[in-house]
């Protein structure tokens, strides 16, 4: 079944045990974390040496633009959680230059009881709250649209890194534009470019692949248990099923179809079932007795009803064949070429 | 009370509404121009909207333009509307085809921007929740991916392959199907 999907991206950035193993400022702190990746940024591991604050701090975390995650010293978001008194708690952010200045500052003081109900419950439920809820819809505004977009379009200006470019996209917004790729291959390309995307188009499966899934009509049994990704089932139904080996036959060549060795037993199989299959589908379509390809012309009986002798005009000796069958695929007048006997030379 | 309704109606058309860029610009547009944002729907509904609205995350130049694509579209719907009522079937089909007809039009030379002003009005667009812009700007980079590569995309769109060898490797091989 299909995670259910929130617009708040808390659930994705976090799993449940950590969430459950957090106090309410640790909690906040993971909400402050989701709403820096929801804006663009991504963790800077390096801690600049100017990053010093001169409150006792619960936790700080560093961000990025993606550009900038490989560079040393580069400049930086900073999300700090700093000890306050009882009943409050607080968060603070702002950009950290590599000269050591610090811009776009943003602090808030929350009210514990205010906060408590918000994120009090399992990660889903909060998410739930910062969507809809009247005051966690305004903490996830501030969070998401002030306190980290502005900062992170700033930072991309000092930078000279283009303000908004695909990368530095919502994740929201580049799922909408993979949700209108055509192409399924297209899809997996764009999955190629970069971890983020990759782990972008992993995390979205139940909107894009699941999307892409429905258009082919490829929806999961009911009595199915095993889950696997929206993905995992379309690239399984690309692949012809095993029980079928009419199809796996037919989409595979036949210098692929005898030369592999390791197959022969299912070759065998499958030879005696086209043999058999064309066989009865000759008799029944042309009513004309199967006859084995080493009996000469001569030694045919008169032809059968609705059957001329074709070869009688040039002299040459011709076997012969059904009347109105000389458009179908199958000629052979009582022959039947199977494929071993069409490619007895691979046989030798 | 017909009169009093069409009254009410044009009050509300005139109802104006305040929006201010990141820059501090101001911009006064009509109550149904700004309603195809549902960002600002949900805000006048609220009663929120005393004094302007604040649009921190878009600027003067990219509101403008979104401004421009709504006034458009709101007149097309209102002469729709308006159209339904004053037509037979055969004028108003005739109508609606020309209405989509100049739609379609203004929406493909809307579009003809520089690629940073169209992911700003994909910004924008996400951020005001207007789906007709939304889907529109969104198709435009979706088909500009169609068929390339994954280093044409990077290239295409400034994307920095974070991905070491071993793990583009393994991608490959997982994708392989793609490349077909």
């Amino acid at each position: 079944m299909a995670a259910t999907f929130f617009a708040v991206p808390l659930p994705r950035f976090v799993d449940a045990d950590e969430w459950e193993a957090a106090d309410l400022t640790g909690r906040l702190g993971i909400v402050a974390h989701a709403s820096f990746l929801y804006a663009g940024f991504v963790p800077y591991g390096v801690v600049p040496s100017s990053g010093h604050s001169p409150a006792p701090l619960l936790s700080r975390r560093y961000y990025t633009a993606p550009q900038l995650v490989r560079a040393d010293g580069a400049d930086v978001a900073v999300l700090e959680l700093p000890e306050q008194a009882i009943g409050e708690v607080a968060f603070r952010t702002y950009l950290l230059t590599s000269a050591g200045h610090q811009r776009c500052v943003y602090q808030a003081f929350l009210n514990k009881a205010y906060l408590a109900p918000i994120l009090s419950g399992g990660v889903h439920d909060a998410a739930r709250a910062l969507e809809t809820g009247a005051v966690g819809a305004w903490l996830w505004r501030s969070l998401a649209d002030w306190a980290c977009r502005g900062p992170f379009l700033e930072l991309c200006c000092w930078n000279d890194l283009p303000v908004t470019g695909f990368s530095s996209l919502p994740d929201d917004a580049k799922t909408e534009i993979l949700k209108r790729l055509a192409d399924a291959k297209d899809l997996a390309r764009v999955e190629c470019t970069s971890s983020q995307l990759r782990r972008l188009v992993a995390a979205r499966d139940g909107e894009l692949w699941k999307a892409v899934c429905e258009t082919r009509g490829l929806l999961p049994e009911e009595e199915t248990l095993e889950v696997i990704s929206w993905k995992e089932r379309y690239v399984s139904a690309l692949r012809p099923p095993p029980s079928r080996p009419w199809a796996w036959a037919r989409a595979t060549t036949h210098h692929d179809l005898f030369d592999s060795a390791q197959h022969e037993e299912l070759f065998v199989r499958l030879r005696q079932s086209l043999q058999q299959q064309h066989d009865e589908l000759y008799a029944t379509r042309h009513r004309v007795p199967v006859v084995d390809s080493s009996i000469t012309d001569e030694t045919l009986d008169p032809p059968a009803q609705g059957v001329v002798a074709r070869g009688r005009q040039s002299g040459r000796k011709h076997r012969n064949v059904p009347q109105k069958d000389c458009m179908n695929k199958w000629h052979g007048a009582g022959a039947i070429h199977s494929p071993s006997s069409r490619y007895r030379w691979k046989h030798r | 009370m017909a009169s009093a309704g069409s009254g009410d109606e044009k009050a509300a058309a005139a109802a104006m509404i305040t929006l201010i860029s990141s820059d501090n610009e101001k911009f006064e547009v009509t109550e149904a121009t700004a309603t195809l944002s549902q960002t600002i729907r949900h805000m006048i509904e609220d009663g929120c909207t005393d004094g302007g609205v604040p649009l921190p995350n878009v600027t003067s130049k990219i509101l403008a333009r979104v401004i421009e694509y709504c006034k458009k579209h709101a007149t097309a719907a209102a002469g729709e509307e308006g159209s339904s009522s004053s037509f037979s079937d055969a004028a108003f089909l005739e109508v609606d085809r020309a209405f989509l007809e100049e739609l379609e039009e203004f929406d493909d030379a809307f579009l003809e921007v520089d690629r940073a002003t169209l992911f700003d009005l994909i910004l924008a667009a996400n951020y005001l929740d207007i789906k007709g812009l939304l889907n529109l700007t969104c198709q435009k980079v979706a088909d500009s991916v169609k068929g390339k590569t994954p280093e044409q995309i990077r290239e295409m769109y400034n994307i920095v392959n974070d991905l070491t060898p071993e793990e583009e490797a393994e991608i490959r091989r997982e994708t392989q199907w793609a490349f077909e």
